[in-house]
């Protein structure tokens, strides 16, 4: 069974004024354990939506999103949110972190809507040693450096441990060497089983992913 | 953590909008003081048609020598048909209408009239013989005025029967139509209340887009990052009721209790301090109500990532 499922989606969105946009048409998709599958193609592509009807976050315009098998038609947003929780990592572009929090505490907000912030500290610096910023952990975002902040992104992605980890351009702003780095940290958690979704157009992660869908 | 988080969040909201923030407690304040104002007027019409429909009299008037209206040709009523009157009122069929009925002289109207207008001018004018005499009927049920203006308009003698609650709608009218336009003025100042709330909320959320997309793809449900925002239009919404039953209150303690009750020199039909204690949670209920609907509205849009 795969852990996320693609079927004939498509992504349209209406402008008011002018005509619809179409970002995808009948596009398929299917991710098993321990693989990595890259989304490739110019910026404005549509990468990141595809990453967002896969993530739930979104609902298609046709076709259907199934994750193990689960077909998320007809289900509730409340109930969506509620199985991404733990089927999806998400790390967005840039890796956004809330500014008023430290590096710690930003690790622990997925756990904070089910009230297992205690529970999971543990695992959550657990999370920043491997990583690498173990040190950083009490520093809020704006101490932080490029690459920092984008590890402690992760390991807010990782805190739950989900069997999927969908990452948007993660390479985007950072320099070759740190770069490589995220790509080898990727290619580690396929190794650990988790199933990873990429959208790049870095041509490192494109090669170093195992399947790959080509937007024009 | 999660409670800390969402009141944490909503006092940061309150703080980086403060200007906003003491608009909409400014534009709730007022608002609600009118919605109070309106409720209070009609509490106050209510008691005054309690207290006065039951004191109010059927006078039944007679002919003088100078009337010329009704069944009168400029000459005083007989004894006989005043007792014809009298008789009537006795009669099988008002009876059981009348509770009592007394009959004024014109020397007791004269006297009457002299208190009444003690301070006018016209009190030097009027004799007892331009006064009518009349009977003072009290009904048991003061709606059955109708059936004694119906048997007595005819009678010799009559020159008027006038149902004292006639001059006494006038005066409610007049109460009603100022308690229309209070809550005509509550209710556009509720719509500026609720946009004022709702934009507020948007500007707050607009400010803070960054931090709700995060808490979207970490898995925080709807309701969970909604809280906050609500919260914030509440509490703003909160103080604004709370400053308006201030308000009430000081308006039935000052203008009601203490200027009105000294002018009329009556306190029973009066509102009091009871009753605005009963406006100050309708107030409360109503300005958080409002507040959380316009505040979950305007946030809405913000939760798609």
């Amino acid at each position: 069974m795969f852990l996320v499922e693609l079927n004939a989606v498509t992504i349209r969105y209406e402008r008011a004024g002018m005509p619809d946009l179409e970002i995808i048409a009948g596009c398929d998709l299917a991710l098993a354990a321990g693989t990595m599958h890259c989304l490739a193609g110019r910026s404005g592509s549509g990468k990141t939506s595809i990453l967002l009807v896969a993530a739930g976050l979104v609902r298609p315009t046709a076709g259907e999103v199934a994750w193990s098998g689960e077909s998320l038609s007809g289900l509730r947003d409340d109930a969506i949110t509620e199985l991404r929780r733990n089927h999806i990592g998400y790390l967005d572009q840039g890796g956004v972190l809330v500014s008023g929090l430290t590096a710690l505490e930003n690790v622990l907000l997925p756990a904070v809507p089910g009230r297992r912030v205690r529970t999971l500290e543990r695992r959550a610096r657990e999370l920043l040693d491997r990583l690498g910023v173990g040190s950083r952990a009490a520093h809020r975002p704006d101490q932080l450096s490029v690459g920092e902040r984008q590890r402690v992104a992760f390991a807010r992605a990782l805190l739950l441990e989900p069997p999927v980890l969908m990452v948007d351009e993660p390479t985007a702003s950072l320099d070759r060497e740190t770069a490589d780095g995220v790509i080898e940290l990727l290619a580690g958690l396929t190794d650990d089983g988790i199933a990873v979704l990429t959208a790049s157009h870095d041509e490192h992660l494109i090669a170093a992913a195992g399947s790959r869908t080509i937007l024009a | 953590m999660r409670l800390g988080l969402i009141l944490g969040e909503a006092g940061n909201g309150l703080r980086r909008n403060v200007s906003m923030v003491i608009s909409v407690i400014l534009v709730t304040f007022i608002s609600l003081t009118f919605v109070g104002a309106a409720i209070l007027l009609q509490m106050q019409i209510g008691q005054m048609k309690d207290y006065w429909y039951d004191r109010a009299q059927v006078a039944i008037y007679m002919c003088t020598d100078f009337d010329t209206t009704g069944n009168c040709t400029q000459t005083e009523a007989t004894p006989a048909q005043i007792e014809a009157v009298k008789a009537q009122l006795e009669s099988a069929t008002l009876a059981p209408y009348v509770e009592k009925f007394e009959f004024e002289t014109h020397e007791q109207a004269f006297k009457n009239f002299q208190t009444q207008f003690s301070d006018q001018p016209i009190a030097a004018f009027v004799t007892p013989d331009t006064l009518p005499q009349s009977f003072r009927v009290n009904l048991f049920n003061p709606n059955d005025a109708d059936v004694l203006i119906e048997s007595l308009s005819g009678s010799a003698g009559v020159q008027e029967v006038a149902d004292q609650r006639a001059y006494l709608d006038q005066i409610f009218a007049v109460l009603n139509a100022a308690s229309a336009t209070a809550i005509g003025i509550a209710v556009l100042m509720l719509i500026a209340a609720v946009l004022l709330i709702a934009t507020t909320i948007r500007l707050s959320a607009f400010s803070r887009r960054r931090e709700l997309g995060i808490m979207r793809l970490v898995g925080a449900s709807n309701r969970f990052i909604q809280t906050p925002f609500i919260l914030e239009g509440v509490f703003a919404s909160f103080i604004g009721s709370i400053l308006a039953g201030g308000a009430i209150v000081a308006i039935v303690q000052f203008f009601v209790k203490g200027v009105l009750a000294q002018t009329l020199q009556t306190t029973t039909t009066l509102v009091g301090l009871s009753d605005a204690l009963i406006v100050v949670p309708i107030l409360i209920v109503v300005g958080a109500l409002l507040a959380a609907a316009s505040a979950s509205v305007a946030i809405s849009r913000y939760l798609k990532v």
